[in-house]
């Protein structure tokens, strides 16, 4: 119960504020390089296998690395991943940990880029939607069964033909590099010359890069294309297939306790992420389909032959995978963020017993997404299996079915017992009044905020507001209203601390801790979240990370 | 000012942590606690300050993902 592994991914948006009027600002590409460096003068650090992101790990097991489109490679952010958890205890206590290391992180990495023209204040939000709408932000992964019985022999039939088409696939990607290359050098070469004879006032030829950048992309996507499609139609016929039915209204609903608040123009709405979800589950490669479910974790391993591991795509050939949540929320409350992660975790435990089979399922998932998002007085009814239903009353259903299976195990965990407890609180405190789960959740303690703010101050502060809870360190908002006694905290201070250089037991996580500090120093090792490759080419040796997988 | 009235009145209290066994513990060097009413007033004064500015300052461009 609650046992399985699980992990949470986040996205930093980078804040920089120049020190005088004339300092230009660094590109965030500059600030990871200086955030990477400052984290290895704190924990021990190890290269990842994802060269093309400058990935790396730290010794607790997570991983960083910098995250952007080819086509704004400047603007990107800083994504964190924690280390493979078990229990949303673990969860909460390495999403705080890896918050600490990037806090510990800033004042050396400031000094960097003082020193290298940028003097300035650095600042980190987590969150997942900017000023202009841009959406990014957190995703859920948690082993789950990928398919059971027929749908699961179903997709390891197709596998051979999806194989083959996945090293054509890698073929023409590899034609594609050699005609880039013989056609794109001469090009470089030709922007390097203008670059080196141009007046140094002027500002260059502006976007050329960007534009050989996007180009690429673009011919990348329409060559992967006609592989994905067809395996992204049978990941959405077969895979997850019986958590989608059962849950589906479950995590659009879960947005009442989870949501973190966002204002969008004058209005606030309760979260950033759902009102720009398209799709329950991806059917394209498209990055603006935003699903519920997203498979690309399971796409990234038909491609891994282009990586240089051609057995990858095998390793679908487990029942068990990574049940990709693109929807999710950039909690900064203890308890959002606990009952998040453990109320999820708690029910794949019950649809993996049989017991959500006649769980209520939303008539049009996403329609009702976006309303619920728009509803904070919670009131709204939706179409269901069972008839009309609030969002709360969607809830209590999903409660009052995880206590009874919970109630019937000869064993229930201290952890699930915990679950239930802050469930029942915190839909009880949202049917009484949401104002008074103010530092319990984190949309009630935003739109606290706000509202002590809207009658004297512009639209703008508004903004700031939403924006500002998010930044870590003192100058954050929900971080002052913490440090103040004013948000409830589940996990110690010491435990962070501890837990910002130490791997959670009993996980591959711990694994890749110790080889950390044992190889970490060899510039010939590559470290993943599966394996640890040692030497290079097809004499590298393999370091499976399984020892404390189940 | 009754916006400002009802948060300050919401966050009046300090909420009771429901995990007493896992309240951190004391530090003996620390800084008295600013009472909520001065938190809240400190927040909502910084927010006053450029705020079109840090919107800027924390744009993504075109987004992640």
């Amino acid at each position: 119960m609650l046992d399985r592994l699980h992990g949470l991914e986040n996205e930093y948006a980078i804040r920089f504020e120049p020190a005088g009027a004339g300092v230009e600002r660094p590109d965030h590409a500059d600030v990871f390089r200086a955030l990477k460096n400052s984290i290895a003068w704190t924990v021990e650090t190890a290269p990842g296998a994802r060269n093309g992101r400058d990935q790396f790990f730290v010794s607790n097991g997570g991983s960083f690395c910098y995250e952007a489109l080819p086509s704004a490679y400047d603007g990107g952010l800083i994504e964190g991943a924690t280390p493979e958890v078990r229990g949303p205890g673990q969860s909460l206590l390495y999403q705080r940990a890896q918050e600490e290391l990037l806090l510990r992180a800033i004042p050396r990495a400031e000094r960097t880029l003082a020193n290298e023209g940028h003097p300035g204040s650095l600042g980190l939000l987590r969150n997942a939607r900017d000023a202009e709408g841009h959406i990014y932000g957190p995703q859920e992964n948690y082993e789950a069964v990928l398919a059971r019985g027929p749908e699961l022999w179903l997709l390891r039939a197709c596998l051979p033909v999806v194989m083959v088409g996945s090293w054509l696939t890698c073929a023409a990607l590899w034609l594609l590099i050699g005609v880039t290359v013989v056609v794109g050098l001469p090009l470089l070469l030709a922007y390097a010359i203008v670059l080196a004879l141009r007046d140094p006032g002027d500002d260059g030829i502006p976007g050329l890069g960007h534009r050989i950048a996007a180009g690429f992309e673009v011919a990348e996507m329409a060559i992967t294309l006609p592989l994905l499609l067809p395996f992204l139609l049978l990941l959405r016929g077969v895979a997850f297939r019986g958590v989608r039915r059962t849950m589906t209204a479950f995590l659009v609903t879960r947005t009442v306790f989870a949501g973190v608040g966002t204002l969008d123009g004058d209005v606030f709405g309760l979260s950033e992420k759902g009102p720009a979800v398209r799709r329950v589950t991806r059917v394209t490669a498209l990055p603006f389909e935003r699903p519920i479910f997203d498979f690309g974790n399971l796409c990234k391993q038909l491609q891994m032959p282009f990586f240089g591991r051609m057995l990858a795509p095998w390793s679908l050939w487990n029942p068990r995978q990574r049940l990709q949540l693109g929807f999710s929320h950039a909690n900064r409350a203890d308890v959002a963020g606990f009952l998040k992660v453990g109320a999820t975790g708690l029910l794949l435990d019950l649809e993996e017993a049989g017991a959500l089979d006649d769980a209520p399922r939303l008539r049009r998932p996403v329609k009702a997404l976006h309303r619920i998002c728009a509803d904070v007085e919670l009131k709204r009814s939706y179409r269901t299996s069972h008839g009309e239903m609030t969002a709360l009353a969607i809830q209590r259903w999903y409660l009052h079915r995880a206590r009874t299976w919970v109630d019937g195990q000869a064993v229930a965990s201290p952890e699930a017992r915990r679950v239930l407890r802050l469930w029942t609180e915190v839909l009880d405190g949202l049917e009484a009044d949401p104002a008074k789960l103010s530092g319990v959740l984190d949309w009630p303690t935003k739109r606290a905020l706000i509202d002590a703010a809207r009658p004297r101050v512009l639209t703008a502060a508004l903004k700031k507001i939403d924006l500002r809870y998010h930044e870590l360190g003192p100058e954050g908002y929900f971080t002052q209203l913490r440090d103040a006694g004013l948000a409830r905290q589940l996990v110690e201070e010491a435990a962070v601390a501890k837990a910002v250089a130490n791997a959670p037991p009993d996980t591959p996580a711990h694994q890749r801790g110790q080889l950390i500090s044992a190889l970490g120093a060899d510039a010939d090792v590559r470290f993943g979240w599966a394996e640890i490759r040692q030497g290079r080419g097809l004499r590298a040796e393999v370091i499976p990370l399984d020892r404390f997988r189940r | 000012m009754t916006g400002s009235m009802r948060v300050h009145s919401t966050f009046a209290q300090e909420i009771p942590m429901a995990e007493p066994a896992r309240q951190p513990q004391p530090q003996p060097a620390r800084k008295p606690q600013p009472r909520p009413a001065e938190v809240v007033e400190r927040i909502l004064d910084d927010a006053q300050k450029r705020p079109q500015d840090y919107a800027r300052e924390t744009i993504v461009p075109k987004g992640g993902e």
